[in-house]
């Protein structure tokens, strides 16, 4: 089994250090970004399996690359996980409305981030899996109507 | 001649002495008639007295001899004949007789009916009354063709403009019957009784309605002897006979004036009284004739309306309201004398004015509506409106308005009571304004808590997860731990620095905010505060440093120690701590004439531009700031305790260039 590739998006140097060596910890590759533009810019040439990005940052914030995000075909199928100091009921409401895989609020505990974590990417290998299993049916079908 | 006489004197004896015009008109037809040995005698009464409406006559009078047909009530013939007579020519004059024989008429209308009439001889004259035609006279022979003497002409143009006479003394008499009956009806039902006084007999006659007035009888009146003494008291009766001696002998112009005279029950009457001089023809006095009026009802009406206009004056004048009547197209008719505490103008600068003309402009659409609406329900309503005051300053006046009405339900005027609510409406505002503060305040509190929970999860995040980081590092017994171990204490350490500073600052925050900062006055000397202050703090050793530039001759500054300590290490932390690696940041006091200038300089991050107005916002942190702790609160603090200290704060800054911070105070504090 292959490791699994997590990008971090926060502002806070030491949350970013802190919540990689965790993850690290717990054998994930691990990439950091400080905002949403440097996770953009990042997202050009390293695929990850899930992104956990922060609410509040500078130049763009977790929403925004949330958005883009989700406007990218190619990026969209990858989970995302918003991690926040902001606890606010509407605003955790709204970012899962808008698809958001989950919503972790700071502070938290370990196991708690790495039970979203394994869950979203369990999550996105199922889909992946049922993707690839309906696009098989299909070739079996046509092959077999021809 | 004696014949004549007689005849003439018999006519005028049935046209004065007979009562009824038809009873006498109908003797002298008849002894007209006899008297000239005519068959018919008739009168033709014209039945209109109005040039305007034209003729027309109605067969009114006939006397007819004995075995003579009559033809009064014969319809058919007597139309005939008033057709023939107006055609006859319609310029008359009391001249203008027509006599002749039947025969010989040329007028085809009147030979015709002479026809059915039998008609021999006929003698016609009109009969003037007061200059107007007033009908035609006929007689008419049907035995003889008789030839007419002249003197028979001229003793019947007597007799007939005697007739006329008659008529017009008839129609004037009863003109003025009329008019007397109409006077008699008016004073009768008047209030007013006549007199008459004639100086030469001094005797007084008395028009008819004393009775209604005074309860006596004229024939009472007639009897009572003295009588004038009878009806005035003894006081008013001396200054009455003065009055009048002076008024005929020509000292006084007028007799007239008010006085009592005593009703035969004994009670007063307010009676007026007023006399005019009749003079005869050489212009020598001969009567007096007066009226007395009876005015009790006036006089006690005019007594209540003083009565009650006394009481409204003195509800009007004591109350507290301005109290003001005006008139129906709403002018000032009567402003209470408290105008002057209220409004600042005396009453006389009042009347006779529009209101309008001092209603601020803002107000007078309202003022437009309500004048209406109260015109229209004529219910009391209430309004409030800025007034001017004389000294041009605008007062909030609440008016209540009722319209005046007559009996007739007509609006006569209006009546307004206003009063100063400026005081309210000042404390209303003050309440809002209070209301809406305490609301911000809250907002603001409560703003201010959720950003701040928010601001402790980050280092709170740091720290537990380092904690667990650490646990699990040692669980595994890790090879490096000691190193890795190092960092993350490291880390938590920061973190709990950060918490710390945020903490401090909410809590120096939290007290200016409740306004629990007392300030502690005393003279400073700013050169010396600022070098212990730099060596103490910052000039640590191995460190940046900060250079201290004075400029102006020293002056003692009066502040408070404290907030100058928090302001200043503020702001030179920040200098240190956005421009690590860059050149030391300067400190620069400028001794000006009349305030102290305290600017503190740094070569570092800068702030972008679009983050300087939300500087002086809690919480808020430039987006150049990320890795560089701070509470988001230092710089509102400071601008809170500058102020407070009459200071004011300016920033100066520019991305990778720096900041310079220019805190201006004044050397004494009041």
């Amino acid at each position: 089994m292959s490791t699994n590739k997590i990008l971090l998006v926060d502002d806070e140097p030491n949350v970013r250090e802190t919540i990689k060596e965790l993850l690290v910890f717990k054998n994930y590759d691990v990439r950091t970004a400080a905002n949403g533009q440097e996770a953009l810019e990042l997202l050009e040439y390293w695929i990850p399996d899930l992104i956990l990005c922060d609410m509040v940052m500078p130049v763009m914030n977790g929403s925004e690359l949330h958005e883009s995000i989700k406007n990218n075909k190619s990026l969209s199928p990858i989970p995302f996980i918003f991690l926040s100091a902001k606890n606010e009921i509407d605003l955790i409401q709204k970012c899962l409305l808008d698809g958001a895989d989950g919503f972790l609020t700071k502070p938290f505990k370990i196991n708690e981030l790495t039970l979203i974590v394994a869950a979203g990417l369990a999550r996105f290998e199922n889909n992946k899996n049922i993707k690839g299993n309906l696009q098989l049916g299909k070739k079996k079908r046509l092959s077999q109507l021809s | 001649m004696k014949k004549l006489l007689s005849y003439v004197s018999k006519i005028n004896n049935h046209l004065l002495e007979c009562s009824s015009i038809d009873d006498a008109l109908n003797l002298c037809i008849r002894d007209i008639g006899l008297e000239h040995n005519m068959d018919r005698s008739y009168i033709l009464k014209n039945k209109n007295n109005s040039d305007l409406l034209g003729l027309d006559y109605a067969y009114a009078y006939e006397w007819c001899n004995n075995s003579i047909t009559s033809y009064i009530h014969h319809f058919d013939v007597s139309k005939r004949l008033i057709n023939a007579f107006l055609s006859i020519d319609t310029m008359l004059s009391t001249d203008k007789l027509r006599f002749g024989m039947g025969k010989d008429i040329d007028n085809k209308l009147l030979k015709s009916i002479f026809e059915t009439r039998d008609v021999k001889s006929y003698f016609f004259a009109p009969i003037f009354s007061d200059n107007v035609l007033w009908g035609w006279i006929g007689l008419e022979d049907c035995t003889s063709e008789r030839i007419w003497e002249e003197e028979e002409i001229s003793v019947l143009h007597t007799i007939i403009k005697s007739l006329g006479i008659r008529l017009s003394q008839t129609a004037t008499v009863s003109k003025l019957e009329r008019t007397i009956e109409k006077f008699n009806f008016f004073m009768s039902s008047s209030n007013q009784a006549m007199w008459e006084f004639d100086i030469e007999t001094e005797k007084t006659n008395f028009s008819l309605n004393w009775f209604g007035i005074l309860g006596y009888t004229n024939e009472e009146i007639n009897n009572i002897p003295d009588f004038w003494s009878r009806i005035f008291s003894a006081d008013d009766m001396k200054q009455i006979i003065r009055d009048f001696r002076d008024f005929v002998s020509g000292k006084v112009e007028r007799f007239e004036g008010n006085t009592r005279i005593i009703h035969k029950k004994g009670h007063a009457i307010s009676a007026k009284y007023s006399g005019l001089l009749k003079l005869n023809k050489n212009g020598v006095p001969k009567k007096v004739i007066g009226t007395y009026m009876d005015i009790s009802e006036l006089v006690e009406k005019e007594k209540q309306l003083v009565l009650s206009e006394a009481k409204y004056r003195f509800i009007a004048e004591n109350t507290t309201d301005l109290i003001c009547q005006h008139s129906k197209d709403g002018n000032l008719v009567y402003v209470s004398s408290l105008s002057n505490d209220v409004i600042g103008y005396d009453f006389e600068e009042l009347i006779h004015k529009c209101p309008w003309d001092f209603i601020h402009k803002r107000d007078l659409g309202n003022i437009k509506k309500y004048y209406h609406s109260i015109v229209k329900n004529q219910q009391i309503e209430t309004i409030t409106f800025r007034f001017k005051k004389n000294d041009g300053s605008y007062i909030w006046l609440e008016t209540a308005t009722k319209v005046m009405l007559d009996s007739e339900k007509n609006i006569i005027g209006f009546q307004t009571s206003s009063r100063d609510i400026s005081k309210r409406i000042k404390a209303d505002k003050e309440m809002k304004a209070a209301f809406l503060k305490e609301r911000m305040f809250n907002e603001l509190k409560s703003n201010f808590v959720s950003i701040a929970s928010h601001q402790f999860r980050t280092p709170l995040t740091v720290i537990y997860s380092n904690a667990e980081l650490l646990e699990l590092k040692i669980n595994h017994q890790e090879k490096d731990l000691p190193n890795d171990g190092n960092v993350i204490i490291s880390r938590i350490k920061n973190e709990v620095e950060r918490m710390t500073e945020l903490m401090n600052n909410i809590l120096v925050f939290g007290k200016q905010e409740a306004k629990k900062i007392e300030k502690v006055i005393q003279p400073i000397d700013l050169n010396e505060f600022i070098e212990t202050l730099t060596s103490t703090y910052f000039n640590k050793e191995g460190g940046a440093k900060i250079k201290v530039v004075k400029k102006g001759v020293k002056k003692t500054f009066f502040s408070d120690e404290s907030l100058i300590v928090h302001i200043l290490t503020n702001v030179i932390n920040n200098a240190f701590k956005y421009s690590v690696g860059k050149p030391d940041p300067e400190l620069i006091i400028s001794y000006l004439k009349d305030k102290i200038e305290i600017q503190v300089v740094d070569y570092g991050l800068g702030i972008p531009k679009k983050d300087i107005p939300n500087l002086f916002t809690s919480f808020f942190r430039a987006s150049n700031t990320n890795s560089i702790i701070g509470s988001g609160l230092g710089l509102v603090i400071v601008k809170q305790f500058t102020e407070l200290l009459n200071g004011t704060v300016e920033l100066k800054t520019k991305e990778n260039f720096g900041t310079t911070i220019k805190l201006t105070f004044p050397y004494e504090h009041q």
